[in-house]
Order: C-alpha cells, then structure tokens, then sequence
C-alpha cells in the first residue's frame, strides 16, 4: 500500500505537501500528530466535567475511563509514528467527485429535515447523474421510481413517518 | 436435550414466515455479496434498523442468513470478473478466476458452493456443540473475567492484519471512546455531549455502523472509475465429480476446522480465515504447482474455511457477547437493538432463539448451494447493475435506515459524519471494523471496569487474583506481542546468521 520512501527518489505531490519535518518522519507523523491533537484536546475536555463527590461516584469518577482510554490512543498514536518512521505518504486518490457526492448527499440530508420525502427525487437525481447518468429518460424514471418504492414500502406498507417538514 | 433442539430446529423450518424471511435473507445475501463494493458487514448494517419490524428471533435469524449467504455470494464474482463480491472470498479468485479463463467457472463455482455450504454446516455443528459449553464456562464470569475478556478481544485486533496492528488498535479504542459519549449513569455527569440533548443518551451503534461501513464505501466508490470486468461466459454451475471430491475432501476438512477456529478468535473473521485455507491448501497439495493456474483445492480451501468463519464467529458472539467478526458485530448491536442480552442467560432465558440462529444459519447453508446451483448464472449479471443507479440508491437506504431507528435527524447527522470520519480514517489505513467491535464492546468494558474496581476497593491489583481474568490479560498481551517478538527474533537472528538469509 505504501512505498518505502527513497533517498534517490523525488517525493511524491502530497509528500510534498506535508513538509520537510514531515517527509523526513514519514506520513504516519501527521496522523499520529492529529491524533495526538485530539487526544489533547479531548483529555482538556475531560478535565471540565461536572465534579461528583468520591461516595457518589464510588470511587470510579466519570472522567477516569475515557482519560484510559485517551492515554492508550496516545501511546498507540506514539507507536504509530514510530513504525511509519521513513515510510512515505500515501498519494492522495482524486477526490472532485467525491466532495461533490458528498456536497449532495450532505445537502440532501438538510433537506429531508424541511421537506421529508419529496426531497429524496432530486438526491437520486443529483446523485445519480454525478455518478455519470446522462440519459435524461432512464435520470427521470429512476430518479421518480425508487422513491416511489421507498415510499410505498417504508411509508405505506412498514408505517414508517419521515420528517413532515414545510408539509406539516 | 438434542431431541428438544431439533424438534425446535424442524419447528423453525415449518413456520412459513419464518422459511420465507430466511430464504429472502439468503437470497439478498447472495446477491450483495456478488456486487463488488458491497460486503455482508454493510448489508447487514443497512438492514438492522429494518429488523425492528420483526420479532427479535425472525430479526436475528434473517441477520444471520444474511451473513452466511452474503460470504458465499463474493465467491460468484471472485470467479467469474475476478472482483471479489466481499473480502473474504479475495482468496478464492486466486485460482478460481484462472479456472474459470480455462473454461471451467461451472465446475469452479459448484465447488466453491458445495465447499462453502460443507464449512458452514461444520462450524454450525461446531456451534451448536461448542457455544452452550462455553456459555456454561461464562456463569463462572463476574465483571473483572468481563473486562479481561473484553480487553483480550480488543487486543486481537491486533492479529487481523499484521501491517495495520497498531492501528486498528486504535481503531478499537477510538470506537470504545464513542461509546463513553452521554451521560454516566453512575453519576449523571455529561461526557462529550457539548450540551447538546441528542447526545445525552449517548451515541447509537447504527447510525454509525450505516455510516462507517456503507456512507464510508459510497464515497470511496465515488471517487473510483468504472470498473471495466472481463467477464467469463457461463452455461452452468456444475456439482464437483466423485474425482473432484477425492481430490478436496481434506482440504474442505482442514479449512473447514482453521475457518472454525479462527472465526471463534474474537475479532478474526472470513478474510483472514480463508486466507490461511488457502495457503494451507497449497501447503498440504500434492498439484501445490498448479495453485494459483486453476487449481481446484485453490478454491476449495478458502471457501470452506470463509464460510466456516461465520459459524465460528458465532460462538462467542451468543456465548460470551463478543463478536467473532465485524459481521458478528453488527449481529451483536441486533440482539441488543432487541434487548436480548448475549451470554450464558440467553441459553436459558432464550432457547427458541439460539434454535431459530442454528435453524436460519442451516437453512441458509444449504438454500445458497440450491440457489448458486439455479440461479449462479444470474447473479453472476448483479455486478452489470449500473453504478449511477445501485450508488444513489444505497444512499437513500442509508438515509432512511438512519431516520427510521428513532425517527430523529440526529442519527442521520451522526451517520453522515461517521460517513465522513471513516473516509479520511480507511485513506490513513485505518479500517472501520475495529471502530465498531470497539463501540459494541464499549459498554461492556466500561460498565465492567467500574464494577471491578467497586469490587476490588479500587485496587487495581484485584485484578490478580483472579485466575481466569488473569488468564485473558496472558492472553491478550501474547496477542499483542506475539507477532512484534518473532519479527525482532527473527531480525536478530539473520543479523547474527547474515549467510543463512534467504
């Protein structure tokens, strides 16, 4: 998956862009970095629960498990960076289509909330045109059948109730 | 005790809704493990907020269909385009794929269904025996065995791939963190809410199963090409012949015993089963040369021990509430979405519904073979269902399946970003397994330690005296360390013994 890093070898775009200190530890210090990051700032987080007296709490306050928890990510994130020493980032594969699938999907999430099922005919559209439908009969009917379905099955048939949204 | 079981077994197998959702169950699994991209574990996860219209016994019996039929089903495509439906049938392309260009996908695809049923029925029968005489052993566990059991599950995620040990590691504990989010029921502290009320009874396993496993494999595949398969011409499954059988019978044995064994290790599944059944296929094969031109040992080894990997996964599963594989695992957040708690009480408290897992598991072992035999030459054409349409509508079970759990935005929002957080961990090499064995095993881990230490006066070292906890901590760290110690050995030894070095 992951190419040994060589010194003769020019690096990669996206080892480019990590940076010298990066390349020189390898891809896994940025994961192991943003891991570490978050572990910081979740153990800060933790530090702010509510504080609940020793006889309540029985001796296993709220925050020890999770802080465990952080301590052991930490350690592995620690082990992580060590085993990727020298190792090369991962070129990172194209991803236009995907921000605007998810772009879509995203956005046809928010609207469900507002418009409940009705919304579901423009995602299947949206979405299946960007996987490259450009037939605007075979677009139509899917993009008007499968909710359909959806509908008869889940609504009618399962009695399941969608969001009423602006239709309540 | 037998009698009861099988009269309860034929029981199953005459209630016609029950036949039914099965054989659907089968079916469905077939054809979602012949589509490349989507695997049992997403399967079974898009259709566990669904199970809750049925009966608890009807909903894990479907389940459990699913999941034996869907780890044939990847064998179809494996043999036919050479994609594997589903990771665990990657081995069975190895020699399948080539059988089938030298004009033999019919006799390929017979062997790897009667293989596939052959393991399956062995580890049921392994099941049926192993897991009530394990849930026995489990009523002498009290909350410290528990949390050692539960940390020795964990750590074997450590062994699914050797390469990515550590992180799936924390893989594991970040899913375990997920479960502390909500508020502590000890105390009634908030814990990672950010005050926000839908968050205060924690995060719910589904939403972030849908998301981690089917948003996360919409948007890998968003970002691929067409896939451009050669396919292979079809006429007919054929049944292994008498020679073939003569030639196969210990291999199906042996894989059918490692696909068992290592299904019960927890968090071992299908993938690494049928890997090892297939090299120790070749290993045992006198034709060892011919493995990998079009071997039939080749794809009867790993389709044995892939489809023995479900029954095996099972067994600690039911009998311990840990799960053998991440399939398993989304099983396990099925008996719980339930309220069926899995361990030793479920044998006596629940009897009808162990019956109807063995009775679903059976039936679906045997209709996958009827079914590949009719219909392999139509679910070979699923993989021809086009993208732009199978993609979108995936998305909208998603979406759905999400929404329906509580009828609650909510869930859909923690879908999308267990989505999107699974996206950037599968591209850094992390796999989404280990997140969700973590977040199922979560509570139980938690809750256990804290009964512990209430036990033991908060002495940890309470922990050592108990020999069975003791136990599955050794066991956890050979775990660990096992694989790390023979490498560093092993590169002591060819620094010392440089002339040896091959």
């Amino acid at each position: 998956m992951r190419a040994p890093a060589s010194p003769d070898s020019p690096p990669p775009a996206a080892d480019r862009r990590l940076g010298g200190a990066a390349r020189r530890l390898g891809g896994a210090a940025a994961e192991g970095g943003v891991l570490l990051a978050l572990c910081a700032w979740l153990y800060w987080l933790s530090t702010r629960f509510d504080s609940v007296p020793a006889v309540l709490s029985q001796n296993v306050p709220p925050e020890l498990f999770p802080r465990m928890l952080l301590l052991t990510i930490a350690g592995l994130s620690v082990v992580m960076v060590w085993q990727g020493r020298g190792i090369a980032a991962a070129p990172v594969p194209r991803v236009r289509r995907v921000l605007l699938v998810a772009a879509a999907a995203w956005i046809g999430c928010a609207l469900f909330a507002m418009t409940g099922v009705v919304i579901l005919v423009a995602c299947c559209a949206a979405l299946c045109a960007l996987w490259g439908e450009r037939r605007p009969a075979s677009l139509a009917l899917y993009a008007l059948l499968y909710p359909a379905a959806v509908y008869v099955v889940f609504v009618l048939f399962l009695g399941l109730r969608f969001p009423d949204g602006v239709w309540r | 005790m037998a009698l009861t079981g099988a009269a309860a077994v034929w029981a199953s197998f005459q209630d016609v809704q029950f036949l039914a959702l099965v054989l659907a169950a089968t079916l469905t699994g077939i054809l979602v493990g012949a589509l490349p991209g989507l695997s049992s574990s997403m399967a079974t996860a898009l259709l566990l907020p669904f199970t809750i219209y049925l009966q608890p016994i009807e909903a894990i019996a479907v389940l459990s269909a699913l999941y034996c039929a869907g780890t044939f089903g990847g064998s179809i495509t494996a043999i036919l385009i050479n994609a594997p439906g589903a990771p665990p049938a990657a081995a069975t392309a190895f020699d399948g794929y080539p059988m089938a260009k030298n004009g033999e996908a019919g006799r390929a695809l017979g062997m790897a269904a009667v293989a596939s049923s052959l393991g399956g029925i062995f580890s049921l029968i392994t099941l049926i025996l192993a897991a009530p005489a394990l849930a026995k052993i489990a009523y002498a566990f009290g909350p410290p065995e528990y949390f050692a059991l539960a940390v020795f599950g964990l750590s074997m995620l450590a062994s699914i791939s050797g390469e990515m040990a550590v992180k799936n590691l924390i893989g594991g504990a970040l899913g375990v963190l997920i479960s502390t989010i909500g508020v502590d029921l000890t105390t009634g502290v908030e814990r990672f809410t950010f005050g926000s009320p839908h968050l205060y009874e924690g995060v719910h396993f589904i939403p972030v199963l849908i998301g981690l496993f089917a948003m996360t494999e919409l948007y890998e595949q968003a970002g691929k090409h067409k896939p451009n398969y050669e396919r292979i011409r079809l006429s007919a499954m054929r049944l292994p012949s008498r020679a073939d059988f003569r030639r196969v019978w210990a291999t199906i044995l042996r894989s059918s015993g490692i696909g068992t064994f290592v299904g019960i290790l927890p968090a071992e599944g299908g993938t690494v089963a049928a890997m090892i059944g297939y090299n120790e296929a070749k290993r045992w094969s006198p034709n060892k040369q011919n493995f990998g031109k079009g071997e039939i040992e080749g794809v009867a080894g790993p389709e044995a021990a892939n489809n023995a990997a479900t029954g095996g996964a099972m067994v600690p599963t039911l009998a311990l509430g840990i799960p053998g594989s991440a399939t398993a695992a989304v099983i396990l957040g099925g008996l719980q979405m339930h309220g069926l708690r899995p361990g030793p009480y479920l044998f006596e408290e629940q009897p009808a519904l162990l019956y109807a897992i063995f009775a679903a598991m059976l039936l679906a072992n045997v209709a996958f073979l009827a079914l590949g035999l009719v219909g392999a030459k139509g679910f070979s054409r699923v993989s021809l269902i086009p993208r732009q349409f199978l993609w979108p509508s995936v998305f909208v079970l998603c979406l759905i399946g999400a929404y329906g759990l509580r009828h609650s935005m909510a869930d859909v929002w923690i879908m999308m970003v267990a989505g999107v957080v699974g996206v950037f961990l599968r591209r850094h090499g992390f796999s989404p397994a280990p997140i969700v064995m973590g977040l199922v095993l979560g509570k139980l881990l938690e809750n256990s330690f804290a009964q512990s230490m209430i036990i033991f006066d908060h002495a940890a070292a309470g922990f050592l005296q108990r020999p069975i906890a003791l136990l599955f901590f050794a066991l956890a760290l050979c775990g660990l360390f096992f694989t790390p110690t023979v490498r560093l050995l092993r590169a002591i030894f060819s620094k010392s013994n440089p002339g040896k070095r091959s």
